[in-house]
């Protein structure tokens, strides 16, 4: 293909180039300066997984590709690899344009091919794209100029590629090289003498729109296409439900994040990668029940602030002081409304950290100032002098096994598991029921353990999540300091807080144990065959996931699993709001301590899904059962609330499991009633 | 709350020490004062052993200027009398304009110390007290009584002991909690003081034990209703 | 034995609780029962008249009640005289030269027996001893008191709710009804037993939440503490949340539909039946004995 580009073109062109990118640099090297403001967190560890996560969610796009979304997600992944294609044409339409010479491979067959077919699929993706936005717009989508725009951009960028490639066959100026463009060639379009013209005309104003595109992209949110890059790359390698560890806490002079310096650089590259496509607010609890928290908002706002205020900060450099331009504008009510139930960090594509920055901000408000909702404070008062947010009497912890033949460690040291029970279970009149369920199904199984009674404290997982790291240390390391004493080795959980916090953020403070939770183990104990379920009658359960063992820990077959070997048992899934998409029973965050003012009840709401899945299937559920104490507290309250406690009965699957045993074991007493 | 083997005090192992509730009160209610008044010193004083200082840097951690304690020999073991003076001999050195306490202690309910104080001090109290307003010509204190509040004014320095305060006490900041720790907690002895009462625990006991009460199962309701009316009126005798 | 009662007066009449002090001051010794007389007498003034009438009186004992007055008189009183104030007792006797008292400590979880030498002098709990049959109208020795010096009364502010019933916090009777009485409408017949009880009305946080009751009436770990001496509990299934916040009173009587219901494991009564058959027969019965005593 010869470049029209004779002449004075090469200067013209060499200009607009210099113009395009340079424009795109300066104001690159802007936003890195920005960028940099934030604090340097560290996010090199584990480079191997990073470079696994970039080829699978970068390049194969796998978080574009979830339901609801499917479909959608596929044409953006078209669009993506169409434009990797597409930017190396480009950069071989610029190398041949001012120095004539050729990118390698540029001429084969292959090459041509790719770009041809791709820039047509691409132009059919932004169609549907255009129309969908213009006829069919969703409700949660944040439609700007900006979008309209880079639509607008993309499309003159495939029709102009298009054009030339048509005209250029029909000139013969492509026949230079032997492949030849198979569906540039498709519409026989009669240029007649004007070929070369139309050719030149296309060609440049492909070239001009690239570099236009070029200088547009910094300024607009489509800087993800090149922020996504580094974002993916350097996202949170801590498991997903471990929270931020700060490091000699007692020496820190400020906590938490209230201005722009306060959050890390990642955070603000977090901000500039946002895509704006509302996935994460679309599957809010918060927002879908009427709270102020909008998660994309939470994000939003810290870049527009970073961008607003950032020549100012760079000014400053000297200031430590915060004038409030540089305060963040998220409000205390968007931030306690947050359950921290991970469905926007699931569903987001470019892997942003929504929960981080929110309990980063909270963080603020608990240390430094002190200023959470008073329930909240005083559950936190509880933890520290009672050792659990209940404020019950630590000397009845162990009460709830009484009778149960339940050894402690004290009593038992060898045993090779400590059940860990939590504040739930053992002050929680409905849960204690729950944990002489499984010292049931431990004792038929011969399972060596036991408990820790009066020695366990409150895990600190309610305190962290509202933002106490300093409370939740104190807690944490109480409890390491026990199993220490001990040399526990293993644990069980029945509730997923205490899972969570135990098996992923203890080690931040070198507690490492293995960790299952309960109906891990007891699936292993249906599998091996170390306990036998007996037949019962036929009833329909539904099954809600809970949020800290699903989506922040991934276990969502064990607990189906166990489910499905309770004969009579017919599991059913609360759709379309289960697995990864399940809806949160909002007790999460320590919102359980928390009062609900706005809005409707997180927990009425699951409830009204899962009598909705049911009605869709053509029969209700008898009962929802589910594998955490608050999900169990909070169904329990909804379907009071809505006068249904007859019809729907909130279980944990362990007390379906213990209804059924089958053991010689003598029957302890307990009132179980599942 | 369990009653130790002795039968005269109480299990310690395992309990948190803290600021007595009321006396949280009385401190949130003057860091009230002094959020709206600047220039308000508020100085936090106790009698007690080594554990009591704990609890006073709580209270510097709230946001108090300064702590004193009154320590020594036998601190923990004074008559309520004795402890009334004991806090005097800090009083006179401080020079307030104002002392604020708790209704009541929340170990042995007593509500004698404040009183107590106040006598030993020569100056007035008045007790359940929510609210108060300094003024150039004395200091109004809301008290609250049946139906409503009584307002009296303090023309000099009063003791007051408080019921509640407007918010629920504050939750201590981090960066108060560690500056707290580092600051010096001046000691007056508690030798010599006054201490003519003794007050002798001679038994505890739990309270008895809730459940095990007499319900009527299967049966007419209404025949229930009736029993039970004249048991809570002879047995129970609360009617 | 010298014993004093200080008596208190509401509305012209002496106080249930001084005319229990009365007997059982009278099964003690010799009775003199004192009234500090004057408008708005602040705790200490009165304090003062008495400690000043102790010095010519040599009384063995002195008696207040532990109304909110009371306690803060005797609590000033026995500091000017520099004797032992023991508050709040449920039970008193005087044994050899001392006072032994029953009385609560650790914010009520412990019941203490207690002694100091005599005099002294206590508070004790209404309800604490039964009133003497068929009593006279006992003498009451008036005993005028100066005002403090740096203390005025200035002005009474009642609180906006106005009158109706008594306070939650301060009630000795509470009747709460919880989501067994199905609705709003039940109320009218859960006012008529208060009514006749002279009670204050408690709700479960279900109730106040469904919007049934003003939260004002919300008993429980995120409403009101109270301690009553009787506590009845209409349709509550007894959470634990609930249960903290009225563990205290004195007797729990319970009824629900529900026999596993939690809240009877911590009733002193209870009845498993409809709340709806139970609420006016109850209400009958209480009438009746009222009316007949």
């Amino acid at each position: 293909m010869i470049p029209p580009t004779q002449g004075f073109g090469v200067a013209v062109l060499a200009l607009v180039a210099v113009l395009g990118f340079g424009a795109f640099a300066y104001r690159a090297w802007k936003l890195y300066r920005y960028l940099r403001l934030g604090w340097n967190e560290d996010r090199t560890q584990q480079l191997g997984k990073r470079l696994k996560d970039e080829l699978v969610i970068y390049l194969l796009q796998r978080k574009l590709l979830k339901r609801p979304y499917y479909v959608r997600g596929l044409a953006h992944a078209f669009i993506f690899w169409g434009f990797i294609v597409i930017t190396l044409g480009t950069t071989d339409l610029l190398l041949s344009g001012l120095v004539g010479l050729r990118m390698p491979g540029a001429e084969s067959a292959l090459f041509v091919w790719a770009v041809d077919i791709f820039a047509a699929l691409v132009l059919a993706a932004i169609i549907l794209a255009l129309a969908r936005r213009l006829f069919f717009k969703p409700p949660r989508m944040h439609i700007a100029l900006d979008g309209y725009i880079i639509l607008g951009l993309i499309a003159t960028l495939m029709v102009s590629l298009l054009i030339f490639e048509n005209a250029g066959l029909a000139a013969g100026y492509l026949a230079i090289h032997q492949a030849t463009p198979p569906l540039a060639q498709l519409v026989p379009l009669a240029w007649g003498g004007a070929a070369g013209t139309v050719f030149a005309a296309a060609w440049w104003v492909h070239v001009v729109t690239v570099l236009g595109f070029a200088a547009y992209l910094p300024q607009s949110k489509h800087l993800h296409i090149v922020t996504t890059l580094p974002n993916v790359f350097f996202r949170s390698q801590r498991p997903r439900g471990a929270l931020r560890f700060v490091d000699k806490i007692e020496e820190q002079e400020t906590f938490g994040a209230a201005t722009l310096r306060d959050l890390s650089w990642k955070q603000h590259l977090d901000g500039y990668t946002c895509t704006e496509c509302g996935r994460c607010s679309d599957n809010c609890p918060a927002l879908a029940t009427g709270k102020p928290l909008d998660p994309q908002k939470i994000v939003l706002d810290l870049r527009d602030l970073l961008l607003k205020e950032g020549d100012l900060l760079l000014k400053d450099g000297a200031a430590t002081g915060t004038p409030p331009a540089h305060q963040l504008a998220s409000k205390p009510e968007e931030l306690w409304a947050c359950t921290t139930c991970a469905a926007c960090v699931e569903q987001c594509p470019v892997t942003i950290e929504h929960i981080d920055k929110i309990v980063d901000m909270r963080r603020y408000l608990v240390m430094q100032e002190a200023a959470a909702p008073p329930e909240a404070q005083r559950a936190m008062t509880n933890i520290e002098r009672a050792g659990n947010p209940w404020g019950e009497a630590a000397s009845t912890r162990g009460d709830w096994a009484q009778g149960l033949g339940v050894p402690t460690l004290a009593e038992k040291p060898d045993a090779e598991y400590l059940y860990f029970v939590g504040c739930a279970a053992s002050f929680d009149r409905r849960n204690q029921r729950v944990a002489q369920a499984l010292a049931k199904i431990l004792q038929a199984a011969g399972t060596s353990f036991a408990i820790l009674a009066t020695e366990e404290t409150c895990n600190g997982d309610p305190a962290r999540r509202m933002g106490n790291e300093y409370l939740w240390q104190l807690q944490a390391q109480q409890n390491i300091d026990t199993f220490g004493r001990y040399t526990v080795r293993k644990i069980i959980a029945s509730c997923p807080h205490c899972f969570n916090t135990i098996a992923n953020e203890y080690p931040q403070l070198g507690g490492r144990y293995e960790v299952v939770h309960a109906l891990q183990l007891v699936q292993d104990l249906i599998a091996d065959r170390r306990i036998t379920l007996g037949a019962g009658p036929v009833e329909s359960v539904a099954y809600h996931d809970p949020c800290y063992l699903g989506r922040h820990n991934g276990i969502y077959e064990d607990p189906r699993a166990v489910l499905d070997a309770i004969d009579g048992v017919r599991r059913m899934e609360i759709e379309p709001h289960h697995r990864e998409r399940g809806f949160c029973c909002g007790a999460g965050g320590g919102r359980m301590w928390m009062e609900e003012k706005v809005g409707q009840r997180v927990n009425h709401r699951r409830v009204e899904q899962i009598l909705a899945a049911g009605d869709a299937k053509g029969e209700r559920p008898a009962k929802v059962a589910s594998g955490c104490p608050f999900c169990l507290i909070m169904l329990d309250e909804g379907v009071g609330a809505k006068g249904i406690q007859e019809e729907l009965k909130p279980v944990d699957v362990l007390e379906l499991v213990a209804a059924r045993l089958q053991s010689e074991g003598v029957m302890r007493s307990n009132s179980s009633s599942a | 709350m369990k009653v130790a083997p002795d039968g005269t005090s109480v299990v310690t192992e395992g309990i948190t020490w803290s600021i007595s509730p009321y006396d949280e009160y009385a401190i949130e209610l003057a860091l009230e004062h002094k959020d709206t008044a600047a220039d308000t010193v508020v100085s936090v004083i106790s009698v007690g052993g080594p554990r009591t200082k704990d609890a006073l840097r709580q209270a510097l951690a709230m946001g108090c200027d300064d702590a004193t304690l009154v320590t020594g020999d036998g601190a923990d073991a004074l008559g309520p009398l004795g402890i009334a003076n004991a806090l005097k001999s800090a009083v006179d050195d401080l020079k307030p304009d104002l002392v604020l306490c708790g209704k009541q202690a929340s170990d042995d309910d007593q509500g004698f110390v404040g009183p107590a104080l106040a006598e030993a001090l020569g100056w007035p109290h008045v007790a359940v007290v929510t609210k108060f307003a300094p003024s150039a010509s004395g200091t109004e204190i809301w008290k609250e009584v049946e139906g409503g509040h009584e307002v009296w004014k303090a023309s000099g320095p009063a003791v007051l002991t408080v019921q509640k305060s407007a918010k629920d006490p504050r939750y201590p900041s981090l960066p108060g909690i560690m500056k707290a720790k580092k600051k010096e907690i001046p000691e007056r002895p508690v030798a010599g003081v006054d201490d003519p009462v003794r007050i002798e625990i001679v038994k505890l006991e739990p309270p008895p034990g809730r459940g095990g009460g007499k319900i009527f199962k299967d049966g007419d309701t209404k025949a229930h209703a009736a029993e039970l009316a004249k048991l809570l009126r002879d047995e129970a005798k609360v009617l | 034995m010298k014993i004093w009662v200080i008596a208190e007066k509401k509305d012209g009449e002496l106080r249930r609780v001084s005319r229990e002090l009365a007997a059982k001051a009278a099964t003690l010794g010799d009775l003199e029962i004192l009234e500090v007389t004057g408008e708005r007498v602040s705790g200490a003034a009165a304090a003062s008249a008495l400690a000043e009438r102790a010095k010519v009186g040599a009384p063995d004992l002195i008696l207040a009640g532990a109304t909110p007055s009371g306690r803060d008189v005797a609590a000033r009183l026995a500091a000017k005289l520099k004797r032992a104030y023991l508050s709040e007792c449920t039970d008193v006797a005087i044994e050899g030269g001392n006072i032994a008292a029953t009385r609560a400590m650790y914010a009520g979880k412990v019941r203490a027996r207690v002694r100091a030498a005599l005099p002294a002098v206590a508070s004790v709990r209404p309800n604490a001893f039964p009133l003497a049959d068929g009593a006279a109208e006992p003498q009451i020795t008036a005993l005028p008191a100066a005002q403090t010096p740096g203390l005025t009364f200035v002005r009474f502010e009642p609180t906006a709710s106005g009158g109706g019933r008594v306070p939650l916090s301060e009630a000795r009777v509470i009747v709460s009804g919880g989501r067994g009485l199905k609705g709003p409408e039940a109320w009218t017949a859960v006012e008529a037993l208060a009514d006749v009880l002279g009670a204050a009305l408690g709700a479960s946080r279900a109730v106040t939440d469904a919007g049934w009751r003003p939260n004002e009436e919300q008993v429980g770990q995120t409403g009101k503490t109270v301690t009553p001496d009787l506590y009845i509990a209409l349709g509550i299934s007894g959470a634990i949340q609930h249960l903290a916040g009225m563990t205290s009173s004195k007797v729990i009587v319970a009824v629900n539909k529900d026999p596993d219901a939690d809240i009877f494991k911590v009733a002193d009564y209870g009845v498993v039946g409809d709340v709806f058959e139970f609420l006016p027969a109850f209400t009958e019965a209480v009438k009746q004995m009222k009316a007949g005593a």
